[in-house]
């Protein structure tokens, strides 16, 4: 069951360009998340910005009761949220939605990341090598500066091939550009997603084409976070019948096969 | 001792007089792991039409200073369904739960109402004529003093239930409509739902809502809110139930003062969840700070 707290911040570091990294204490939520929930966030005690914002967890400490979160600025919200020291109180609810599927443990996965998509995925590793699963890392950035969490995947021993927009690092072109010239996503008995919606798109279309069950994570507009104002509404079919369900009750994360894209 | 926190809207016995505003609450369960729904004076639940309905495109929501557009459209599950998967847990709470009502014509409130009506699990309903965001009704019967009459009488002939009547404020006068409904018998009315409002993207050069126009909500339509309660308390006789950008119980004072029996709390729930419980929490120990002993005492004050 989700909680709200007012969690102590232990520590924020900027990252990368616009990206930040921020630990909080929050010992009840990281005992119940699992990978692919996300908290939400109240950024600042004003009213403008007025709602919360939905950031997606992006690892936990269970042991030490610690929830870090990582996050662009793009706006009002989060570029408070970026101001937070350490020793501050940031109140958060969570964990709020349904979280990815784990797979058996032994099986071949592979996990496709673009931009800020990739902080979820971290979490997501984490388990995934508790699991011992084959990973293979698919990893996307603008350019060099901007790649993200490369160091962990290859921390937690997954295979990482890197693509930058501009080519300062890996592959130069997208991650779907990537993962066509690659194989091993191919075999794999999940592989996720999680970045910007087209990539998530092209990619969702690439699996089903090569039938491959997949898994991604939606971003739509939340209001409450925790399924009452509708939202966040995403179109999702379901043995032939269109639904409209809600992003933050229902998903964040949806089957690939499953989403109806705009 | 405890002040008396009490009110009643026509036959509908609120234990408190604070509730939430339909559309922000869910069902009520949303709700449930921040806030003991029990402890509410009654919840109002997602507006409801005959047929299950898809709502409008994305994006529904923008925020806008110290407020927020939506434009849902009411996305609602029906009210067969709604009779079948949610009566249940409403039996369960001890809370009156209102059901907000919506339609395109005269009949289908009428069916809605009689559909509700006689069944366990629902103390009341609100009949939403106000709605900004569908096409057809909505909105459309509450700006026309003889339409909202017309609506309302429908419904009281079809339903047992106390009648609550939830006003727009994109009116010129929102005190006819309101002498209106209650000559064909409301027991009670709601002001104000959302104003009518949009925002545009400077880059794109669009309008950001999927359905360009959407309501306005939250602490910027609070003043607005406050003056329809003040108006409308001095038109009718029968109670109020006054929301508008209710954050905390200061607010809902205000609501009083001016005139409501009960408040509802609204988009503040998106910002804090536990919102309901804090508005009731600080109406009561104002009571008790100023030695009253009946929130009754407060309704309307600020008009003696």
């Amino acid at each position: 069951m989700s909680k709200i707290t007012d969690a102590k911040v232990l520590a924020v570091y900027n990252v990368a360009p616009n990206t930040y990294y921020m630990e909080l204490e929050a010992p009840d939520i990281a005992r119940l998340a699992v990978p692919g929930q996300f908290v939400h966030v109240r950024c600042s005690d004003s009213l403008d910005p007025l709602l919360r914002r939905p950031i997606s967890i992006h690892m936990v400490s269970r042991p030490k009761g610690v929830l870090a979160l990582l996050f662009r600025v793009v706006g009002k919200g989060t570029e408070m949220l970026a101001q937070y020291k350490a020793g501050d109180k940031v109140n958060i609810m969570g964990p709020l939605g349904r979280g990815f599927t784990l797979p058996l443990p032994g099986s071949k996965v592979a996990v496709a990341a673009g931009g800020i998509g990739a902080a979820p995925l971290v979490f997501l590793v984490q388990e995934l090598a508790n699991l011992k699963c084959q990973i293979t890392v698919y990893l996307g950035a603008k350019d060099k500066k901007s790649v993200l969490c490369d160091g962990q995947f290859v921390q937690m021993e997954a295979e990482v091939v890197i693509a930058t927009d501009d080519g300062s690092l890996g592959f130069k072109g997208t991650v779907p550009e990537l993962m066509q010239r690659h194989m091993d996503w191919r075999k794999t008995a999940l592989t996720y997603v999680c970045g910007p919606g087209p990539m998530m798109k092209e990619i969702s279309s690439m699996l089903a084409e090569a039938d491959v069950p997949g898994e991604v994570s939606l971003e739509e507009k939340m209001g409450c976070g925790v399924g009452a104002c509708l939202s966040c509404a995403v179109k999702i079919s379901h043995h032939g019948q269109i639904n409209t369900k809600r992003a933050c009750a229902d998903g964040p994360v949806f089957p690939s096969w499953q989403v109806i894209w705009e | 001792m405890k002040p008396n926190l009490a009110v009643k809207i026509g036959q509908l016995k609120m234990l408190n007089p604070v509730t939430t505003a339909s559309g922000t609450f869910g069902y009520g369960q949303e709700y449930s792991p921040y806030v003991d729904i029990d402890r509410l004076g009654a919840i109002v639940v997602k507006g409801t039409t005959l047929e299950p309905r898809e709502g409008n495109p994305t994006p529904r929501l923008v925020e806008t200073p110290a407020g927020i557009l939506n434009s849902i459209g009411l996305q609602n599950v029906g009210v067969d369904h709604l009779i079948q998967a949610y009566l249940p847990y409403f039996a369960k709470l001890t809370t009156p739960v209102i059901v907000n009502i919506s339609g395109n014509t005269i009949e289908d409130y009428a069916d809605l109402a009689a559909r509700l009506d006689g069944l366990g699990g629902i103390a009341a309903l609100e009949v939403n004529i106000s709605c900004p965001n569908v096409k057809k009704g909505g909105m459309a019967f509450g700006s026309d003093a003889k339409t909202a009459a017309e609506v309302t009488k429908a419904v009281r002939q079809a339903t047992t239930l106390p009648v609550i009547v939830k006003l727009s404020p994109n009116v010129t006068d929102i005190t006819e409509i309101a002498k209106s409904v209650e000559a064909v018998g409301a027991d009670g009315l709601s002001a104000i739902n959302t104003l009518l409002g949009m925002a545009i993207d400077v880059q794109r050069r669009k309008p950001v809502l999927g359905n360009i126009l959407g309501g306005l909500s939250g602490p910027a339509v609070k003043p607005v809110a406050v003056r329809a309660v003040w108006q409308v308390y001095k038109a009718v006789a029968i109670p109020i139930i006054g929301m508008g950008g209710i954050m905390n119980a200061a607010d809902a004072l205000e609501f009083i003062l001016a005139g409501a029996t009960a408040v509802a709390v609204g988009t503040a729930n998106f910002v804090n969840p536990r919102a309901t419980l804090e508005v009731l929490e600080g109406i009561e120990n104002y009571l008790m700070e100023h030695g009253m002993n009946d929130i009754n005492q407060l309704i309307g004050a600020a008009h003696r």
